[in-house]
């Protein structure tokens, strides 16, 4: 009973047949190879798994793949333009907002939906904003500080 | 961890859902934002053999204010858009506060205010894998045995309900609508709860929640707190919900519920509350009074974190202090 | 400054676009053809023996390809006892020990085949008594864990200096109290994955580790192949902190199945496998008694400390073993006394995380030092700088400090957190608390090779190869090299890569051996590599440019001479040159380095064993609810003393990211066990802090200068995780006047220390 869908991932539509029982995560790494979605913990406590559907963050964990058609779905290989990266991109690489990098992608893409709300968000308004994407190596000094950057980097261009 | 095998539907009307829910009962589970639902299944704790997405059905999404009829909010209304709306900001700011409470971003935008108050119970011997259950002795009450792993010498489950929403509506004096194939009726918040871990709500396995409503409320402040260990993600291990309402030519208390969450398997009405702030001006001395009454109603068990008498006394103080916060809130806005 | 083009740069971290991109490949996100899933069975009881396994069920299940239990394995042998269960075999033979122990596993076409496959195998198990606390593991009738041994001590050591007796009697007062620390889990976000392939009598594992040379030595002895036929691949890390420091069952047991199967087999920890099965932190109960002059001259120290060992020895006796000298050096007790007991229980083994036991050890030192300070009327700053060693010193146990930031690290918190004004002007519910420590970079931990080897490659288009065996996970080691060849070499950042360990083909490494060894021996391994590629360009571009040896600068990528700016050559014409040229060859340095540092007395435990030493000194400010025992982090002000920071940017990350780890130790974290079962084995119960619950951390870089390292460098990561705990559980007693030595501080912890002060 595989059902087919279509899923429309970083401006592609994909056309994939899964059951009903798979997860966001796993067709997004296992089926259609996108492994920069991080699999960190299963049930919906760390946040590596972030993806963006119509505009808000989701966790693709919790989310069924079916229950996923007919959205937009961004995942942080949609992020950079070819070559050009997204300016939380540039401000994560350049302000030490990465160490390990394996809570990066959902943390961008969290940080992304506030300053595709909110132009010059405020720190507390950062902390809220990440407060489901659990980090160990950094801190989370420089990822906020990285974020406050990429505001500033984003509003010049 | 992989979710087990279902049967899936996406319903496009209740009728559907209903249907579904009358023919499988206890095998079938509705699913809207899946972020309680799901991890269940992952664990194994629950499996239901059919699983009903009911995120198309349309009208279940509504917050409307009416002068007459209140407030009403669609129980798939997301936490998120509850938080976010101007409506809710403006006129029941404590039900937006208490939204952005819960969990975190992600979980706010997939999470619906059914789900929320219709969450299972949690307990450290309930949501394990399957795995981890096996070194149990035996099954827990809530899994269908006799034993409590937590209070061994009780006969009902106690699992925790640990909505921040619940005790919010429930001292609002919200009531939900509950359909089912033999048709509607609405139900009081303050019957809605079982207060039994096993079955926490008193929804059969063939009715499902649409709605809920609050009528307008007159010189009211409201106000949530909660305690947990971090400021984000956790589920609360006590909270406070409190709703005053006053006299606006002398200021006297004319309404009074508390709630308190997180310490009970439902959320708990300080029922003393009302004999206590009825009648009064606001004062320091009553909100602590209602607070000692708290302490004496309710009884935690060591089963999510946190000691149960700390629990106990963390609930004692934020009914105090969302009390005497729902007050001045009436304060406030009484001065713009 | 020191006009330095790299050393000393902000530099972006040279992975830092594949983690952006999410291009990055962790081991999970590698496929291979043909590749199967593998899963343990684990067992569910404490305590067992295995009566018997029966896998017919399960080999039946279509898709099913291979299993494996003990009989499987190669002639069992002890393992490195250093690093792994010395009664072991990654695979359980008659006895199981703790809940997740690994008794047998399936390689099957998919996950949920495999799971199912799993629940297939019936295991017919004796059941044993088991036993969780190593006090009660102690007595005499407590169930023995391991049949060969007599009892569950699994080690027992102390360790004297000076005359502990008489520097008591000298002193004025006396201090004792006891403390303890929860069993902690590293929580690195990556779960742990292992990738094997096994193919015409070779074995291709992938995994993330911290030692990939050591893996690969593990799994020789355990699985009876020889080494050169085993090649360990390490693709991107996602976090280590001591967690991930070798082999652990998964990987044999993974290249095992592929053995059997003879396809790529993938064994994926779940979160729930790395809390049940994983190797966490040891928990210590310590008792420490100080004596001091009335002048706040320290004179004596003692400590008895018992350590949770978990089911299997591994790291534990090392550990424990140096967590009775914290603080000796540090504060140069001329008397001490350390002793240990080191404890089996029926709990998951544990292993080294940040801090290697000095973490939990200095809580209570740290925490005695300020009781000390209020009883004798010293300011807390000032009593530890009195007593702390000083640059140039040698340590009581023999440890040669060369650089020392301490004094500048109390310095600078004590203006950062605003120290003399708020310790004058009390607000009610706040206070500030501070501790110092002392860490080494590195460790010698055996009479062997303790150094480091690395090629430096110029390719042809000018760019630059560095080849290491060592990890990159997270830390910055990557930028280390990179800077640090790209300051000899003249070479613009972008234009340097460091490759991912690959023992087939990257030179053998140590990993981080004791601590943070690669900054130091590494980095001065890559000068060196980096000096010896110079030497070799200098010579070709003297034949090319016709110029003398001496005249040659090297500079953005260009050689030149010296005064004749048009007389210059690109590096890669002359690595292209060097390389095509009849007797040519391309552009190669190597270089080794090796500190010369003792190995430990086994007896005194005294010697020079790290090559330099690091320091850090914090400061907390706190804001405490009375009536809810929640504590608020209003300020909190780190200083690290890692020598010339290469890149202050990422000295700073490590830094926080270590003070966050261990403020999670002191507020919030634990694994919290009743009867042997752990009820938080996941993310949203077991309590890492989140960005909601941090105050801005400033992080204050001190720059000694060390002669052992590269530009006067040393370990940057490890040092801050062990002030926090101390710091808070000082500025907690600050604000309310109640003392707290258990770790996690909770809300709980607190109203108890107010209702016991309030019945006193």
């Amino acid at each position: 009973m595989k059902r087919k869908i279509k899923l429309l991932v970083n401006g592609t539509l994909h056309e994939i047949e899964v059951f009903p029982w798979r997860t966001l995560l796993e067709v997004l790494r296992e089926d259609l190879a996108l492994t920069g979605t991080k699999h960190g913990c299963d049930i919906g406590t760390c946040g590596a798994c972030t993806t963006i559907m119509d505009g808000k963050t989701v966790l693709s964990c919790l989310t069924l793949a079916v229950d996923a058609q007919g959205k937009e779905i961004t995942t942080i290989e949609g992020l950079a333009q070819g070559t050009k990266l997204h300016p939380l991109q540039e401000a994560f690489i350049d302000y030490g907002g990465i160490q390990c990098g394996f809570c990066t992608p959902g943390m961008i893409l969290s940080a992304k939906v506030l300053l595709d709300q909110k132009l010059m968000p405020t720190v507390e308004e950062v902390k809220k904003a990440i407060g489901g994407n659990l980090c160990r190596c950094t801190g989370y000094m420089k990822i906020i500080e990285a974020i406050l950057k990429g505001a500033t980097i984003q509003s010049e261009t | 961890m992989r979710l087990p095998k279902f049967d899936y539907f996406e319903v496009k009307d209740i009728e559907e859902a209903l249907k579904l829910l009358n023919e499988h009962q206890a095998k079938a589970k509705v699913m809207a934002g899946g972020t309680d639902l799901l991890p269940l299944l992952k664990q194994r704790v629950i499996h239901p053999l059919k699983v009903i997405n009911i995120k198309g059905i349309p009208g279940l999404s509504d917050i409307r204010f009416d002068s007459r009829e209140g407030l009403i909010l669609g129980g798939l209304c997301t936490l998120s858009n509850i938080s976010s709306s101007p409506l809710i900001q403006e006129r029941f700011p404590v039900l937006a506060e208490a939204a952005d409470l819960v969990g975190s971003a992600q979980i706010r935008n997939m999470a619906t205010l059914g789900g929320n108050v219709c969450q299972d119970t949690r307990c450290f011997y309930y949501n394990q894998s399957a795995f981890w259950r096996k070194s149990l002795s035996s099954l827990c009450i809530k899994f269908g045995g006799k034993q409590c792993h937590v209070v061994r010498k009780s006969e009902h489950c106690q699992a925790t309900y640990s909505s921040d929403m619940g005790p919010v509506l429930l001292a609002l004096g919200f009531e939900a609508r509950v359909c089912s194939l033999k048709g509607e009726r609405s139900i009081a918040l303050t019957d809605f709860f079982t207060y039994d871990g096993k079955a926490p709500t008193i929804l059969k396995s063939n009715e499902m929640i649409t709605h809920f409503r609050v009528p307008p409320l007159d010189h009211w402040g409201g106000a949530y707190l909660k305690f947990r260990l971090r400021r984000s993600i956790d589920f609360p291990l006590a909270s406070a919900a409190a709703m005053v309402a006053v006299d606006p030519s002398d200021g006297k208390c004319i309404s009074a519920r508390v709630a308190v969450g997180g310490v009970a398997s439902g959320p708990v009405l300080v029922k003393e509350a009302p004999e206590i702030l009825l009648g009064k001006r606001p004062e320091k001395k009553l909100a602590e009074g209602v607070g000692e009454a708290a302490f004496n109603d309710i009884n935690p068990i060591n089963n999510v974190g946190g000691s149960p008498l700390h629990r106990r006394k963390v609930s004692m103080k934020l009914v105090e202090r969302a009390i005497l916060q729902a007050w001045s809130s009436i304060q406030n806005s009484r001065s713009k | 400054m020191e006009g330095y083009h790299l050393i000393g740069r902000r530099a972006p971290k040279i992975d830092g676009i594949a983690k952006a991109t999410g291009r990055a490949k962790y081991t999970e996100d590698l496929v291979l053809p043909g590749m199967l899933y593998g899963k343990i069975l684990r067992t569910h009881l404490h305590h067992a023996r295995i009566k018997h396994i029966d896998t017919s069920r399960a080999k039946r299940l279509i898709g099913v390809k291979g299993i494996i239990t003990s009989q499987d394995i190669p002639e069992p042998e002890r393992w490195i006892e250093r690093s792994h269960r010395a009664d072991g075999r990654f695979l359980a033979v008659d006895k199981v020990r703790f809940m997740g122990d690994e008794v047998a596993a399936v390689a099957a076409i998919d996950e949920d085949t495999a799971l199912e496959a799993v629940n297939l195998i019936q295991v017919e198990y004796e059941e044993l008594p088991g036993v969780f606390d190593p006090q009660e593991a102690l007595k005499p009738d407590a169930p023995k864990i391991h049949d060969r041994r007599k009892d569950n001590l699994a080690d027992t050591f102390r360790v004297d200096n000076g005359d502990i007796d008489k520097g008591f009697q000298e002193s004025d007062y006396i201090f004792e109290d006891e403390y303890k620390t929860a069993c902690v889990y590293q929580c690195y976000l990556e779960p742990i994955c292992s990738l094997a392939s096994f193919e015409m009598g070779k074995l291709k594992l992938w995994t993330g580790s911290m030692y990939p040379s050591g893996v690969r030595i593990s799994l020789a002895e355990v699985l009876k192949i020889p080494e050169s036929k085993i090649q360990v691949i390490q693709p991107y890390v996602g976090g280590a902190f001591g967690g991930r420091i070798d082999m652990q069952p998964l990987h044999p047991i993974s290249a095992l199945l592929s053995m059997k199967t003879g396809k790529p087999v993938v064994i994926a920890n779940s979160r729930e496998d790395e809390f049940l099965a994983t190797l966490p932190s040891i928990p210590l109960f310590i008792t420490i008694k100080i004596g001091v002059k009335w002048d706040g001259t320290f004179l004596a120290k003692q400590v008895d400390i018992v350590g949770n060992n978990g089911a299997y020895v591994n790291w534990g006796r090392m550990i424990i073993r140096r967590t009775i000298l914290a603080g000796d050096t540090l504060y140069r007790f001329p008397n001490t006394r350390g002793q240990e007991k080191l404890v089996f229980t029926n709990t998951p083994p544990i292993a080294p995380y940040r801090g290697f036991g000095t973490r939990q050890a200095m809580f209570a030192v740290e925490s005695l030092l300020d009781q000390i300070a209020e009883g004798l009327n010293i300011d807390p700053m000032d009593l530890r700088m009195k007593n702390a060693i000083k640059e140039g010193e040698v340590g009581v146990h023999g440890e040669v400090v060369k650089s020392c930031g301490l004094p500048e690290c109390i310095r600078r918190v004590r203006e950062s957190i605003q120290w003399n004004d708020k310790k004058r002007h009390k607000l009610p519910g706040v206070g500030v608390g501070m501790a110092c420590t002392m860490y080494w970079s590195e460790g010698r931990l055996d009479d062997g090779f303790g150094g480091a080897v690395v090629f430096l490659k110029i390719l042809e288009d000018g760019r630059i190869q560095i080849v290491t065996g060592e990890a990159e996970y997270g830390q910055g080691m990557w930028n280390v090299f990179a800077q640090i060849a790209g300051e000899e070499l003249g070479v613009p950042l972008e234009n340097i890569e460091v490759t991912h360990p690959d023992t087939d083909v990257t030179p053998f490494s140590l990993g981080p051996w004791g601590g943070g060894r690669a900054t130091v021996t590494a980095g001065n391994a890559v000068r060196l590599a980096a000096l010896d590629a110079k030497e070799q360009i200098f010579e070709t571009t003297a034949e090319l440019l016709e110029a003398n040896y001496e005249e040659l600068v090297i500079k953005g990528g260009q050689i030149q001479v010296k005064g004749s700016p048009t007389r210059r050559i690109s590096l890669a014409q002359v690595a292209k040159s060097r390389l095509h040229r009849r007797g040519g060859s391309m552009i190669i340095g190597k270089g080794v380095d090796e500190r010369n540092t003792d190995l430990l007395d086994p007896r005194t435990h005294y010697g020079n064993f790290s090559s330099a030493y690091t320091f850090a000194a914090q400061a907390a400010e706190v804001k405490v609810d009375r009536e809810t025992g929640e504590v608020k982090l209003l300020n909190f002000c780190a200083a690290n003393d890692q020598g010339k920071a290469i890149n202050p940017m990422l000295a700073e990350g490590q830094l926080e990211g270590s003070a966050v780890q261990g403020i999670g130790s002191g507020l919030m974290e634990q694994l919290l066990r009743r009867e042997g079962n752990i009820l938080n084995p996941n993310l949203l119960d077991y309590k890492i802090p989140t960005a909601s619950d941090l105050p801005q951390i400033q992080s204050i870089l001190v720059e000694s200068f060390e002669p052992n390292g590269p530009y006067g460098t040393k370990a940057a990561g490890l040092q801050g995780i062990i002030p926090p705990a101390p710091a808070i559980a000082n500025a907690i007693y600050d604000a309310l006047g109640i003392r707290v030595k258990q770790i996690p501080i909770t809300p709980e912890k607190i109203l108890e220390a107010l209702e016991k002060k309030k019945g006193r």
